[in-house]
């Protein structure tokens, strides 16, 4: 009746996007842009929160054009190969987005709740739930983090109020000293963790109104800003910049700090890491399920499940070699401001305006027919 | 090949009596009717199951008495005429489905000259009649409980909703026990297609024998794996009563107290009657609780293993020192604590449900003061961990629903290993393990977490209803459940001031 029709409503994609932005960044972004911006850095929140909204006009064009899917959209604006290619872009961006997501869950897991687990076990159980997870659709997905995102969201407000009366609101001068190089340099980091607004477009087909995509994505994008702006002038005003730079999950490590009223509890982290739990597998989740759905089109795939196991060993194997080998989150992080970053920007752009050529001809060519 | 009801009632009279071979429940009397006493006739039955046929006030008495003041020529012809007008009668034109109908509890006439059978109600099968419920109980509202008879309990449904929009669409499951299934229903409110649903799962399957509504609830489910039932139980026709005027189906089962409902949902098993029969703000209470018990009887355990093992830092110096004490001594680990605590638990409770009432109040002295305090003297288990399981049991006895409750009492064992195993991440790993089955879960087509999911299919009403029961007057809407389009259920005669 309101199941199994592989549509998931704008409220459940908002707060899948909303964790999907939020998680990562959080737990990432602090000590990144206390590095390079100091307490500028909610100023480059603000700077990317801009162009984040820019660069959802831009999808949104390309949505208003969009009759079926993206592939399909694409084979119409560039063609069969041209499309296959960049849905390899596409399947590659997002196996990476997955494995360097299930490096970072790993990590969080054996710095917070489980120091004696090995890496490849703790990534192996991952991996485990998330096959469980996709298998079970898109919808099961969807009702797991509307469900999650006030339970998660909920005691998160509580401690970020509680965290905030021992903020110092000296930490948060002086503004404006950044140089433009590195203020810009913490702006594009910011926003490239926005990036998975993107995933928007492989989104229509499963929305049950898909004309209020583009409205869920600026406000997901808007809400995930404002929250992670309040956590770095919170974690900034309780760490002050230096230690800020230097911790590498702040957020979780203000959670350690956070007093409960009643004292009943000592420390909340291992409660609150949940929260990164939760929506860094979220992330990870759509990763494997877009890169399992893209390998499915480009194989043509119907009942069987090859892709999705395919992308799960890929995702794991690349997880492994985000772990055993030192540079390669540096290399990945090159990748993603060199290549991804730009492509993804440029793409949308190009096939939006290919798309305005082609309605123009076709406008033009109609009236002589 | 089906045999015909003839006008010989010799010929019927042997046919019956191959059928009726070797059953010696089954009473034969030959009779003749009509003031020359010439007419001859057969009746059968099910003894015990018919009274004194000779009794006024039986439909069978008052039938036989006017045949037999009757001249015999004009017996066929009253027959013939007045069959169908006499209540509580059916005719039968085969041997076959007059002997199904006999054994439904009821009396079988066959008149010499007459192709027909007759089936006349009398009382029927013995049963235990409207009782007090055992389960469910309320603080306030109907005490009465579901009969083991279906019709009983259709009427017990339909004495609460006198309109003729309540449907009964009756069919019949078990190859031989030739079980009455009765599906309940509200007209204008079911969705068409729910209706289809149950009933072409119903068709789908051929059993030996139907003994409980249970039968049919494991076969027509769609999920067999999962440990969450996806039918409701009650045995309340209060209970049943509302659902139905909620556009839901209720299934009756002969011989079977509890009723099915279906579709349904986490919320619908945590709701009681008695919470739309008092205030709001106790009904909200009380609903709150129900909720945290639900989640507490399945984590509780693990959540003390995952604590206790693995992320001391959460608990307080002084805390975490008592608990140290108080597990001073005892020589197993936490998790064989846990264990051998729910499996004395799980023992007592499954040893009172099977002992005679009387002495299953003895189970609960002997359970919770000889079993307890030894244990924890003998240093076999810690006070604390009593403490745990026993407040882990009250979690799982504050569910309304005992079939939704199990759920959580098994899969409490899952947490408990995978959070000895593998500390917070074992239960974060849980938690999400049972969300994501629970996400795909569904009940005949509804989400089973709906309306905490998709509550603007019914433009949000529905979760005036859930963790909290909103004031009556604001429950202007049926969930969603029903039909749309037909959703209103409160009106307001004029506006209040």
């Amino acid at each position: 009746m309101f199941s199994n029709n592989q549509k998931i409503s704008v409220r459940q994609i908002g707060r899948l996007l909303i964790l999907d932005l939020f998680g990562v960044g959080s737990l990432l972004l602090p000590g990144m842009l206390s590095r390079v911006a100091g307490p500028d850095g909610v100023f480059c929140i603000l700077a990317a929160l801009g162009m984040g909204l820019v660069y959802v006009w831009v999808l949104g064009k390309v949505l208003d054009q969009m009759q079926e899917d993206y592939y399909s959209y694409m084979k119409n604006r560039i063609g069969v190969i041209g499309s296959d290619l960049l849905m390899v872009f596409y399947l590659f961006l997002f196996l990476l987005t997955a494995s360097f997501v299930l490096y970072q869950l790993t990590g969080l897991i054996r710095a917070w709740l489980l120091p004696e687990g090995g890496y490849p076990f703790v990534s192996f159980l991952l991996v485990l739930l998330a096959a469980y997870a996709t298998v079970r659709g898109l919808e099961g997905r969807a009702r797991i983090y509307e469900i999650l995102f006030w339970l998660l969201f909920g005691p998160l407000l509580v401690m970020l109020l509680l965290a905030a009366r021992n903020t110092n609101v000296d930490y948060w001068t002086p503004v404006f000293f950044t140089e433009p190089a590195r203020f810009f340099r913490g702006t594009l980091w910011v926003f490239a963790f926005f990036l998975p607004v993107f995933f928007v477009l492989f989104l229509k087909p499963y929305c049950a109104k898909p004309q209020k995509l583009k409205g869920c994505a600026a406000k997901a994008m808007m809400i995930a800003a404002g929250a992670l702006a309040v956590l770095y002038l919170i974690l900034l005003g309780n760490f002050g910049t230096k230690a800020l730079s230097a911790l590498k999950r702040p957020a979780i490590t203000l959670m350690s700090m956070v007093k409960l009223p009643g004292g009943f509890f000592a420390r909340m982290d291992a409660f609150m890491t949940a929260i990164w739990f939760f929506s860094l597998f979220a992330l990870m989740n759509t990763g494997v399920f877009y890169a399992g759905h893209i390998l499915k089109e480009l194989f043509h795939e119907k009942k069987t499940h090859y892709s999705l196991l395919a992308v799960l060993a890929g995702c794991y194997m690349i997880g492994q070699w985000f772990f055993g080998y030192g540079e390669a989150v540096e290399l990945f992080a090159s990748f993603l401001m060199r290549i991804a970053l730009p492509a993804l920007v440029v793409l949308p752009l190009l096939l939006w305006l290919l798309g305005c050529i082609q309605i123009k001809r076709e406008k033009r060519r109609t009236p002589h027919e | 090949m089906p045999t015909p009801v003839t006008t010989s009632l010799q010929q019927n009279i042997h046919n019956f009596n191959r059928l009726f071979a070797d059953c010696a429940d089954i009473k034969k009397r030959r009779m003749k009717l009509g003031r020359d006493v010439k007419t001859e006739c057969f009746i059968a039955y099910v003894e015990v199951a018919v009274g004194n046929m000779l009794l006024e006030n039986s439909v069978l008495g008052k039938l036989l008495n006017t045949l037999w003041e009757m001249p015999g020529e004009e017996i066929l012809q009253y027959l013939r005429e007045n069959a169908m007008g006499i209540s509580d009668l059916t005719e039968y034109e085969t041997m076959e489905e007059a002997a199904t109908g006999m054994l439904t509890g009821d009396a079988l006439f066959f008149v010499d000259g007459y192709d027909r059978a007759l089936k006349i109600k009398d009382k029927g099968y013995p049963n235990m009649g409207v009782k007090e419920t055992d389960s469910e109980k309320v603080v306030r509202g109907s005490n009465e409980g579901f009969a083991e008879s279906v019709k009983v309990n259709t009427a017990l449904i339909r004495k609460r909703l006198r309109t003729p929009k309540v449907k009964v669409r009756e069919v019949f499951a078990g190859k031989r026990s030739v079980t009455n299934v009765d599906l309940v229903y509200m007209e204008d409110l079911v969705r068409p297609e729910l209706l289809s649903a149950i009933e072409k799962r119903l068709s789908e399957f051929e059993i030996d024998m139907v003994g409980d509504s249970g039968v049919i609830e494991q076969l027509t489910e769609g999920s067999w794996f999962s440990p969450f039932p996806q039918f409701q139980t009650t045995q309340r026709p209060d209970r049943a009563a509302m659902a139905v005027a909620e556009g839901r189906i209720v299934l009756l089962t002969d011989n079977s107290p509890v009723a099915l409902l279906l579709p349904t949902g986490y919320n619908s098993f945590i709701q009681t009657s008695d919470d739309y029969y008092m205030r709001w703000e106790i009904a909200s209470f009380t609903r709150i609780l129900r909720y945290i018990a639900s989640v507490l009887a399945m984590v509780l355990p693990g959540l003390y293993l995952a604590v206790t093992n693995f992320h001391t830092q959460i608990l307080p110096t002084d805390l975490l020192l008592s608990f140290a004490a108080a597990r001073q001594g005892v020589p197993f680990p936490a998790l064989v604590e846990i264990l051998i605590m729910e499996l004395a638990f799980e023992l007592l409770r499954e040893a009172g449900v099977r002992l005679p009432g009387a002495m299953s109040n003895t189970i609960g002295i002997v359970g919770g003061l000889i079993i307890g305090q030894a244990a924890v003297d003998a240093n076999i288990v810690s006070p604390i961990v009593v403490i745990v399981v026993a407040l882990t049991a009250l979690c799982s006895f504050a569910i309304p629903n005992e079939e939704f409750a199990t759920a959580f009492r098994l899969l409490k064992f899952g947490f408990i290993f995978l959070c000895a195993w593998l500390g917070f991440f074992g239960f974060l790993m849980s938690m999400l393990l049972v969300l994501i089955h629970l996400s795909h879960l569904e009940s005949f087509g509804i989400p089973y977490l709906m309306p905490f999911v998709g509550p603007d299919l019914n433009d949000y009403q529905d979760q005036r209803d859930t963790l909290l029961r909103m004031p009556l007057g604001w429950l202007s809407r049926r969930p969603v459940y029903t039909r749309e389009h037909a959703r209103r259920k409160l009106r307001w005669k004029k506006e209040k001031e």
